[in-house]
């Protein structure tokens, strides 16, 4: 089944190759270009991986990742940035992110994460569905 | 110079380094998925998939943007460099600025305003261009703590009476806090004034007499 991505950065061209790359890979990519266009993506549709730039205006990459923590916790997040500061890449870690890769990426290495990425939200569905008929048998009493 | 100004110096230093590297790092990301997709595309092409020249053009005509960028990026990063060359020199505010302006672009966007050169005449002042330097964009940092989403700052320069000033105009200016005590005590030691006018909302850098 084909990786449903989101690709969030402020870095117009970037977004657009890197978009047209993991397309002819095989994936489903949406792109977002700002922290608001990525917030509306995110509460729109799910998606097996975000790409997420930790340095963008306005809205950043944290608060973006503050807001996937609230709106869907199994949303498995891949940093890609520049340089994130050790503050920034710890909170980043803190607030769930799954993985972290420098700027300029290794499409290959990427595309390794967002499969392990769509593997483990894969499994966190599952146990999570499977707790929710436990719990629906249980309070049933069948 | 006492240890904790030559850290504060020191500090100053790596922050404009470590904003120019990430900017770097985008300029070099954007060339490497251009350059990748150019591979792609060849790669499809000998699977027997037609290539469109338009879309290579395109990709090409990117990748050299991004490279113009780039070097526009490490001529500045060089010319802030050489500032620390001699204790004292002559320096045509309006380039200082200028160059002020595009190393401070990156903490502007993160915070979503507009920094911008405006009206600069030409004037030559004879100071620790360095110094200057930190003092430019200590203004610029002080103004975008308190400047508007979305809004604009533009520095501009002129040579009223004879002296030099650097100003920098903006929405959200001069309502804010009291300028930053290393400021106000730099631009002292540097025998230059440094106010904040909260009615005109302006930052004010008045450097004294022209030189020629």
């Amino acid at each position: 089944m084909a990786e449903k991505v989101l690709l969030i950065d402020d870095e117009v061209e970037f977004l657009e190759n890197l978009s047209e790359r993991m397309r002819l890979r095989g994936m489903n990519v949406t792109t977002a270009s700002s922290g608001k266009e990525a917030v509306e993506s995110i509460d729109a549709e799910g998606y097996d991986a975000i790409v997420l730039d930790l340095q963008m205006p306005g809205m950043d990459g944290i608060e973006v990742l503050r807001h996937i923590r609230k709106v869907n916790p199994n949303m498995q997040v891949i940093l890609l940035t520049g340089h994130a500061t050790l503050e920034k890449g710890v909170e980043a870690i803190k607030l769930g992110a799954m993985d972290f890769m420098e700027k300029p990426a290794d499409i290959d290495v990427l595309t390794e994460k967002i499969k392990k990425a769509q593997a483990k939200k894969m499994v966190l569905v599952e146990t999570e569905t499977e707790a929710k008929v436990k719990d629906i048998i249980g309070s049933k009493g069948w | 110079m006492n240890d904790f100004r030559s850290r504060e110096d020191l500090q100053f230093f790596g922050r404009i380094c470590a904003s120019v590297s990430h900017d770097l790092k985008n300029v070099l990301a954007v060339v490497n998925e251009g350059a990748g997709l150019l591979s792609d595309l060849s790669l499809m092409a000998e699977k027997g998939m037609p290539l469109d020249p338009a879309k290579l053009r395109s990709v090409a005509g990117s990748i050299q943007a991004q490279i113009r960028r780039g070097d526009e990026i490490i001529k500045g990063l060089n010319t802030f460099a050489h500032s620390v060359d001699e204790p004292v020199s002559s320096v045509n505010l309006a380039e200082v600025v200028s160059l002020v302006v595009s190393l401070a672009a990156r903490l502007a966007r993160a915070r979503n305003v507009s920094l911008e050169v405006g009206a600069c005449d030409e004037v030559f002042v004879r100071i620790d261009v360095y110094a200057l330097e930190y003092l430019l964009h200590g203004m610029v940092t002080h103004a975008l703590a308190h400047a508007e989403d979305g809004g604009v700052l533009t520095f501009s320069c002129s040579s009223p009476g004879g002296g030099s000033m650097a100003t920098l105009t903006g929405a959200g200016l001069g309502t804010g806090a009291e300028l930053p005590g290393e400021l106000t005590a730099l631009a002292g030691e540097q025998d230059v004034v440094l106010a904040a006018d909260a009615g005109t909302k302006t930052l004010e850098l008045v450097i004294g007499k022209e030189m020629k």
